[in-house]
């Protein structure tokens, strides 16, 4: 038996494609964010470089919460949302599933503008692979924001 | 096979393979240093050079540092324990290569030190630099930063009027920069950078390489 959710939500291509969208750039932030953990625990710090503050940001007190690393949690941030974008793609249409997703994007965006945030006010250093984690996160931002307003949409033609 | 499980099966492998990728690469990097050196040279250390250790001995390391930069203050307890099982047989040397561009106070602690060196106590100020880097490198001007440092002054007893003064003193600032120049000829791009026997090698990533490193240099003394 189909419940309300999902009966009232059409399979549609867009949705789909928005789902998988959200699941490559989750993906491709797991990587990011897998490589920054990997380099915290195996190997010596980067050293100082001329052309980047990469160093200053990674070895600063706001890279951590308490003893773990941020890229520890932004590797479990992309997991969860690699995995429910393609629960969400491979699942019968959910309202539920896809506000959930969009939850995800909202809290990925936000910690993405308060740590690019830090680094511009506070650090005064920039490190590429965190700008490269807060693009990703604004790209699921805006898939994800798409998700739900293609929902409500769906929602007022079936009214 | 259902096709969602196949996607689930296909994603789950991504994943494995990627991280495993990024491990291994991370690892290999560990192993072989982290960047390509080009062997370049740089002058012998001299008296006006700051060194810990036996002046006369035949195998020198200098090190091109910067008081802000983290990974600097990584390699410090491993000086350390090298200068102290090592300072019979190897003169260390440290010339200040600070990182304007991207450490704010890179100057400031350069001059700290060098000042602290007119009065005697340069290593002193060294190791009190790095010991708190945490503390100083985050402060948000270079008037709190400076009246840190006066304090650190005070800690290794020396004449704290004179030390602000000499802070910005010519042959402080004159000092800082030619120890800057002869390592941007030497190729220095990056802090620490270190120096074998006046050769550039790849930054040793733990004590025990860093000792074998020394061992093989003594060996080929004898």
């Amino acid at each position: 038996m189909n419940n309300l959710n999902q009966s009232s939500m059409p399979r549609s291509p867009l949705r789909n494609r928005l789902h998988l969208a959200i699941a490559i750039f989750a993906f491709l932030g797991f990587a990011d964010s897998a490589y920054l953990t990997a380099d915290h625990y195996f190997a010596l710090p980067l050293p100082c470089s001329l052309l980047h503050g990469c160093d200053v940001v990674l070895t600063s007190a706001y890279s951590m919460v308490g003893p773990i690393p941020l890229a520890v949690f932004g590797v479990a941030f992309y997991l969860l949302a690699l995995f429910t974008a393609i629960h969400a793609y491979t699942s019968a249409p959910s309202r539920r599933i896809d506000r959930a997703l969009f939850g995800l994007t909202v809290i990925g965006f936000g910690m993405s503008v308060i740590f690019e945030s830090i680094q511009a006010l506070i650090i005064h250093a920039f490190c590429q692979y965190c700008a490269l984690s807060a693009v990703l996160a604004t790209f699921m931002f805006i898939a994800g924001l798409w998700l739900v307003r293609k929902q409500s949409e769906a929602r007022q033609f079936d009214t | 096979m259902s096709t969602r499980t196949q996607i689930w099966l296909a994603v789950g492998f991504a994943v494995l393979i990627t991280a495993l990728t990024i491990t291994a690469t991370v690892l290999s990097k560990g192993k072989t240093g982290q960047d390509a050196v080009s062997g370049s040279t740089a002058p012998a250390l001299t008296e006006t050079d700051w060194t810990r250790g036996n002046k006369q001995a035949k195998v020198t390391l200098t090190e091109y540092g910067d008081f802000q930069c983290p990974a600097c203050a990584q390699y410090e307890p491993i000086m350390q324990k090298l200068e102290s099982e090592y300072g019979d047989r190897v003169l260390f040397g440290f010339r200040n290569f600070p990182l304007y561009q991207v450490h704010k106070y890179a100057g400031i602690s350069a001059q700290a030190a060098e000042a602290a060196g007119l009065q005697g106590k340069y290593w002193e100020m060294h190791d009190l630099l790095y010991a708190n880097q945490s503390k100083w490198s985050v402060m948000g001007s270079e008037k709190e930063v400076t009246n840190l440092f006066n304090t650190y002054a005070q800690q290794i007893s020396i004449d704290t009027t004179r030390f602000l003064a000499d802070l910005d003193a010519k042959a402080v600032r004159d000092k800082i920069q030619s120890d800057a120049s002869a390592g941007s000829t030497a190729d220095v791009n990056h802090t620490p950078t270190f120096f074998l026997n006046n050769t550039q090698i790849p930054n040793p990533q733990s004590y025990e390489q860093f000792k074998s490193v020394l061992d093989a240099a003594l060996a080929a003394t004898k």
